[in-house]
C-alpha cells in the first residue's frame, strides 16, 4: 500500500499537465469567441448589414479552426483518469464521475449539435433559427465549463461525500453541495469570464494586426469596439470573482494560499506581497526570510483572506509544524493519525475478508477515530505536505499583473474607438502595439492560473484526503513515457497545422461581400 | 455569494451586448 | 427515483449505458464513410461531397463516445477505472485514433494546413478502421474475458506479458472472437456510411459516385457478415462467466445461449436487428433506395443494444477476468452507490430532450441534400 513508483507519478504528473495546458490553450478562445461570435451575429440580424456577416463569418472561420483542436485536445482528458488515475477513479469515481457524464449530456451535445447548424446551415435554415445555433453553441461551450469546474473545484474542496470503509471509496451524499460548492462557483464564473477576456484579447490582436498594416479598417475598428466593450466588462468581472475564488482558498486551502504569497510565517494584519522575488533555497522551517526583494501592501492578505484587516493569516510554517495559539494543528500529528487509519482500515479489511466480524467492529471503530486524516497518512514527513512554492507564487502574481493591465488596456481602445483615433499616428505608434501581444499576455495569464490552481494544489488530488501518489493506476512509468511521447508528437504537429492555418486565414481576411 | 457571483456572470453577458450597441451607435458604426 | 432498489438502478443504468453504446454504432456510420473514402470518392468533387457530408455529423459518434464513456465513470466506476486503468494500450490508441480524426475535417481543405490534405484523410481512414477495431475487440473481452486482478481495495493490476512486455489490453486483438466482432463493426460501418451518403447527398451530377456507394453497401455487408456469424456462433457455444448467488463467478458452458433463451426479449431484438439491416442493404443495393440507412441503421442499435446487454444481465460478469475469476465485474459490483445511481436517473430524464433536440436539427439539416453548388459556393469540408 505505501509502496510508490514515483517516478511513474511524475510522468503521470506530468503527462496530465501538458495534455491539460494543451488543452486550455484553445478552450477558453472556444468559451469567448462563441459568445463574440454571438454578438456579431446578432448585430447583421438585427442591421442586415453584409459587412456584418462578413465580419461573423470571419472570426467564426477563425473559431472553427479553433474549435476542432480544442475537441481533439479534450477527449484524451476524459479518458486519462481512467488510464492514469485508475485509483483515484475507483476512489471518488462515485462523486467524479456525475459531473462528467452531465457534461457530456448537457453541454458537449448541445455544442456539436448547433456547431454544425452554425457553421453549415447558413443556407438551410431560417436567418433567427441559424442565430439561436449561434447562442446554443456559446451557451453549450460555457455549460460544459461548469460541470468540469463543478469536478476541479470538489478536489480542491471535497464536500457532500462520505468514506465507505466497506468499498474503501467516497461516496457521494449531497449532489446540491458538490454542485454549489462555494470554490466550484466562484471557479466557474471565474475561468468562464477569463474566457471572454481572453477572446476579447484575441480578436484585439487580430485586429490591431490590421489596424497596423491598413487593411480591413472598417471591420477591425467595429471588432475592436466590440472585443472591448466585452473585454472590460469580463476583466472587471475576472478581477472581481478572482478576489471570491482567492478568499475560497484562503477558506479551504489555506497552504495553497501561504505558497501564491510565499507565506511562511503566519501574522495577523498580514500584509499581501504586490512584487518580489523569492529566495530559491528557502525551505519550511529554516527561518530565512522567503523573499530576497519585495513590495508589500499592508493589511490587504488578511483582508482578502478573511474579509478582515487583523484576522491570522497561516503561513506555510504554522501548517507543517502546527501554531497552538491559533489551534492549528501539526502536519506531523496529522500524518500519525492518518497512518494509524491506515492501519485500522488495512485491519478492517482483512477481518471482513477473513469474516471475523467482531474483529472487523473493532479496527472500524477506530479507523473512524482517524478517518479525516487518512490521507496523510501516505505522507512521509510533514514537509511533503507543502506544494512547490515558486511556481505557484509566480504564476499568481503574474497572472493578477495581467489581470489590472487588461481593463486598462480595453478601456483605452473603447475609448479611441469611439473616437474613431486608432489609425492616429501616436496611437499606431504606442497603443497598437500594445494590443498586438495581448493576446499572448492573455495566453500567459490563463495557464498560469491553471498552474495555480493545480500545482498550489499538490501533493493532494482530494484536498486533504487523497495525496497524488496514491491515485495512480498501477502501471510501469514506461508506458506513460511512450504515451507522453506521442501526444507530445501528435499535438505539437496538430498546434502546428492549426497556426498556419489560422495566420493563412488571417492574411485572407474577411471575405466582404460574401 | 455564489447567487451574487452567478447573478452577476449572467448581467456581465447581457450587459456587455447592451454596452456593443450603445458603443457602436456611439462610434456610428452601427 | 430515490425509492427504487438498487438492484433496479444498477440494471436501469446498464440499459442506459447500452443504449448509449448502441446509438455510438448506428453513428459510426461517420467512421465508416471515413474509411470508404478513398474507395468511392475518385475526384475532388466527389470527394468533397463525400467529407463535406460526413464533416456535418463527424461530431455526432465522438460526442456520443465521450458520452459513453462519462456514463460509464458515473454510474460503474469499478468498470471505467479497471477497464481504462488496466487496458491501457487499448484505450490509449483508440484515443488517439479520435484525437487525429477531430481536426481532420475542419483541416483537411484548409489553405497551408502544414500536413497536406492526404494525411488528414489517412488520419480520418485510422479513425475509422483501427479506431473501430479496438473498441470492437474491447466490447468482444466482455464476452472473452481479460487479464487482470483487483486487491482488496479494488486496485487493479493488469497480467498479459508477451515477451517480456505487458500488453495492457492489446491481447483482446489475439483473440479470433474478439477480432471478429471489431472487423465486423468496421464493415457494418461502412455499410452505414455509404447508406447515409446515400441519404445525404444529391447524387444526380455525380452517378459514378452514386453507384460505389451502393455496390460498397453490398461488398462491405457481404465481408462483414461471415464476421458476424462468427460473433452470434460463438456466442451460442462459447462458455460465459455465471456469478451464482453467493457472488462466486466459474465459466460455464453455453452461458450466452442461456441467457438469450431466459431473456428472450433480446433473442427477439437479435434476429430483428440483423433481418433490419439485411433489409436496408437489400434497398440500397437492389431497389435503388436512398433510404435504407434507417432499417439497416435501426438494425445495427438493436444488435448493439443485444451485444451489450448480454453479457451483463442473467447473473452474468459483464467485465470477465480470465486471470482471477473472482475478480470479474458485475453491474452489482461495479456501479456506484445508490445515492449517485439515483441523482443520475434524474439526469437521465433530460435524454429525450437531448435527443428530440438532435433529431430536429439532423432532421432540419438533411432537409436537403448537399448539393455540388453548395459546397462549390460555400461551406465546405
Amino acid at each position: 500500500m505505501m509502496d510508490f513508483d514515483l517516478t511513474m507519478v511524475n510522468w503521470a504528473r506530468a503527462q496530465f499537465a501538458f495534455t491539460a495546458m494543451y488543452h486550455w490553450i484553445f478552450v477558453p478562445l472556444t468559451l469567448g469567441l462563441s459568445f463574440l461570435c454571438a454578438f456579431f451575429e446578432t448585430i447583421y440580424v438585427r442591421t442586415g448589414d453584409k459587412e456584418w456577416r462578413a465580419l461573423t463569418k470571419f472570426w467564426m472561420t477563425l473559431f472553427g479552426i479553433n474549435f476542432a483542436i480544442g475537441v481533439a485536445t479534450g477527449i484524451i482528458l476524459e479518458f486519462q483518469f481512467g488510464t492514469n488515475w485508475s485509483n483515484y477513479s475507483w476512489i471518488v469515481g462515485d462523486i467524479f464521475g456525475a459531473p462528467l457524464a452531465i457534461e457530456g449530456l448537457f453541454a458537449f451535445f448541445l455544442e456539436a449539435t448547433f456547431f454544425a447548424v452554425m457553421f453549415f446551415g447558413w443556407n438551410r435554415v431560417s436567418k433567427k433559427f441559424h442565430l439561436f445555433s449561434t447562442w446554443m453553441v456559446a451557451i453549450g461551450s460555457n455549460l460544459s465549463a461548469i460541470w468540469i469546474l463543478v469536478a476541479n473545484g470538489w478536489m480542491q474542496n471535497p464536500v457532500g461525500m462520505a468514506f465507505n470503509p466497506e468499498t474503501a471509496r467516497f461516496e457521494m451524499q449531497s449532489f446540491f453541495e458538490v454542485v454549489f460548492n462555494p470554490v466550484a462557483v466562484s471557479k466557474f464564473v471565474h475561468t468562464s469570464s477569463s474566457g471572454f477576456l481572453f477572446a476579447s484579447l484575441f480578436v484585439l490582436t487580430i485586429s490591431c494586426w490590421y489596424l497596423l498594416k491598413g487593411k480591413h479598417l472598417k471591420m477591425a475598428r467595429r471588432s475592436i469596439i466590440v472585443a472591448s466593450v466585452f473585454g472590460l466588462l469580463s476583466s472587471s468581472f475576472v478581477a472581481f470573482s478572482g478576489d471570491e475564488s482567492a478568499y475560497a482558498v484562503a477558506q479551504k486551502q489555506p497552504m495553497k494560499l501561504a505558497a501564491i504569497e510565499g507565506l511562511y510565517k503566519g501574522e495577523t494584519t498580514a500584509g499581501l506581497v504586490a512584487a518580489g522575488i523569492l529566495r530559491s533555497d528557502k525551505q519550511p522551517g529554516d527561518g530565512q526570510d522567503p523573499f530576497l526583494i519585495k513590495i508589500k501592501i499592508p493589511f490587504m492578505l488578511s483582508l482578502l483572506a478573511n474579509r478582515s484587516f487583523t484576522a491570522f493569516v497561516p503561513g506555510i510554517d504554522d501548517l507543517v509544524y502546527g501554531n497552538e495559539e491559533q489551534g492549528i494543528e501539526s502536519t506531523a500529528s496529522k500524518i500519525a493519525k492518518g497512518k494509524k487509519a491506515i492501519n485500522d482500515l488495512a485491519e478492517f479489511k482483512l477481518a471482513r475478508k477473513d469474516n471475523d466480524n467482531q474483529k472487523a467492529e473493532l479496527a472500524l471503530a477506530r479507523f473512524k477515530e482517524n478517518q479525516d486524516y487518512m490521507g496523510y497518512g501516505y505522507l512521509d514527513k510533514p514537509e511533503e505536505a507543502v506544494p512547490p512554492v515558486a511556481i505557484p507564487y509566480y504564476a499568481f502574481h503574474i497572472m493578477v499583473a495581467l489581470g489590472t493591465l487588461f481593463p486598462v488596456l480595453f478601456a483605452a481602445f473603447l475609448f479611441y474607438g469611439i473616437k474613431d483615433s486608432l489609425t492616429k499616428e501616436n496611437i499606431k505608434r504606442y497603443l497598437l502595439p500594445i494590443g498586438l501581444i495581448s493576446g499572448f499576455l492573455g495566453l500567459i495569464a490563463q495557464e498560469s492560473g491553471w498552474v495555480v490552481a493545480e500545482v498550489g494544489r499538490q501533493p493532494w488530488a482530494i484536498y486533504g484526503l487523497l495525496p497524488v501518489k496514491a491515485s495512480t493506476t498501477n502501471l510501469a512509468a514506461s508506458n506513460i513515457q511512450i504515451t507522453f511521447f506521442m501526444f507530445f508528437v501528435v499535438f505539437t504537429l496538430l498546434l502546428i497545422a492549426e497556426i498556419t492555418i489560422m495566420l493563412k486565414q488571417i492574411s485572407i481576411g474577411p471575405e466582404e461581400g460574401r | 455569494m455564489n447567487a451574487l457571483l452567478l447573478i452577476l456572470y449572467v448581467v456581465v453577458i447581457v450587459a456587455s451586448y447592451k454596452g456593443i450597441i450603445f458603443a457602436l451607435k456611439k462610434a456610428e458604426l452601427l | 427515483m430515490m425509492n427504487l432498489d438498487y438492484a433496479t438502478l444498477q440494471q436501469l443504468w446498464w440499459i442506459i449505458c447500452s443504449i448509449v453504446g448502441a446509438l455510438f454504432l448506428f453513428l459510426n456510420l461517420v467512421q465508416g464513410g471515413q474509411t470508404l473514402l478513398w474507395q468511392v470518392a475518385k475526384t475532388d468533387l466527389e470527394k468533397t461531397l463525400v467529407v463535406t457530408s460526413l464533416g456535418r455529423k463527424w461530431e455526432m459518434p465522438f460526442t456520443t463516445l465521450v458520452l459513453f464513456g462519462g456514463a460509464l465513470f458515473a454510474a460503474f466506476p469499478k468498470f471505467y477505472a479497471t477497464s481504462f486503468g488496466g487496458a491501457y494500450w487499448v484505450w490509449m490508441l483508440i484515443l488517439f485514433s479520435f484525437i487525429i480524426q477531430a481536426v481532420s475535417y475542419e483541416y483537411r481543405k484548409k489553405p497551408n494546413n502544414f500536413l497536406g490534405s492526404t494525411v488528414y484523410e489517412l488520419f480520418l481512414f485510422i479513425n475509422g478502421s483501427v479506431g473501430i477495431l479496438l473498441i470492437g475487440a474491447a466490447i468482444g473481452t466482455f464476452y472473452t474475458g481479460s487479464n487482470f486482478t483487483l486487491d482488496l481495495y479494488n486496485r487493479v493490476t493488469w497480467d498479459y506479458t508477451l515477451l517480456g512486455i505487458n500488453l495492457r489490453g492489446l491481447e483482446a486483438a489475439f483473440s479470433l472472437f474478439n477480432l471478429s466482432l471489431g472487423i465486423f463493426l468496421v464493415f457494418n460501418a461502412r455499410v452505414l456510411g455509404a447508406q447515409y451518403l446515400l441519404n445525404s447527398i444529391d447524387l444526380s451530377p455525380t452517378p459514378d459516385l452514386e453507384s460505389r456507394l451502393r455496390k460498397h453497401t453490398w461488398n462491405s455487408f457481404l465481408i462483414a457478415l461471415p464476421f458476424l456469424l462468427y460473433v452470434v456462433i460463438s456466442i451460442l457455444f462459447m462458455k460465459g462467466f455465471n456469478v451464482d448467488d453467493a457472488g462466486i463467478v466459474s465459466l460455464v458452458s453455453s452461458k450466452y445461449l442461456s441467457n438469450l433463451l431466459a431473456m428472450p426479449h433480446l433473442l427477439i431484438l437479435l434476429l430483428a436487428g440483423i433481418v433490419l439491416v439485411l433489409y436496408g442493404v437489400l434497398l440500397s443495393t437492389f431497389k435503388g433506395s436512398y433510404k435504407g440507412i434507417w432499417f439497416s441503421g435501426l438494425g445495427t442499435v438493436f444488435v448493439g443494444l443485444v451485444v451489450l446487454c448480454l453479457p451483463a444481465f442473467n447473473n452474468t460478469a459483464f467485465y470477465p477476468s480470465k486471470l482471477d475469476l473472482q475478480s470479474s465485474l458485475t453491474i452489482y459490483n461495479a456501479s456506484s452507490s445508490h445515492y449517485t445511481l439515483a441523482i443520475m436517473t434524474y439526469v437521465a430524464i433530460g435524454i429525450p430532450f437531448v435527443l428530440g433536440y438532435v433529431v430536429y436539427v439532423w432532421k432540419l439539416m438533411d432537409s436537403k441534400k448537399l448539393t455540388k453548388e453548395e459546397v462549390t459556393n460555400e461551406e465546405s469540408y
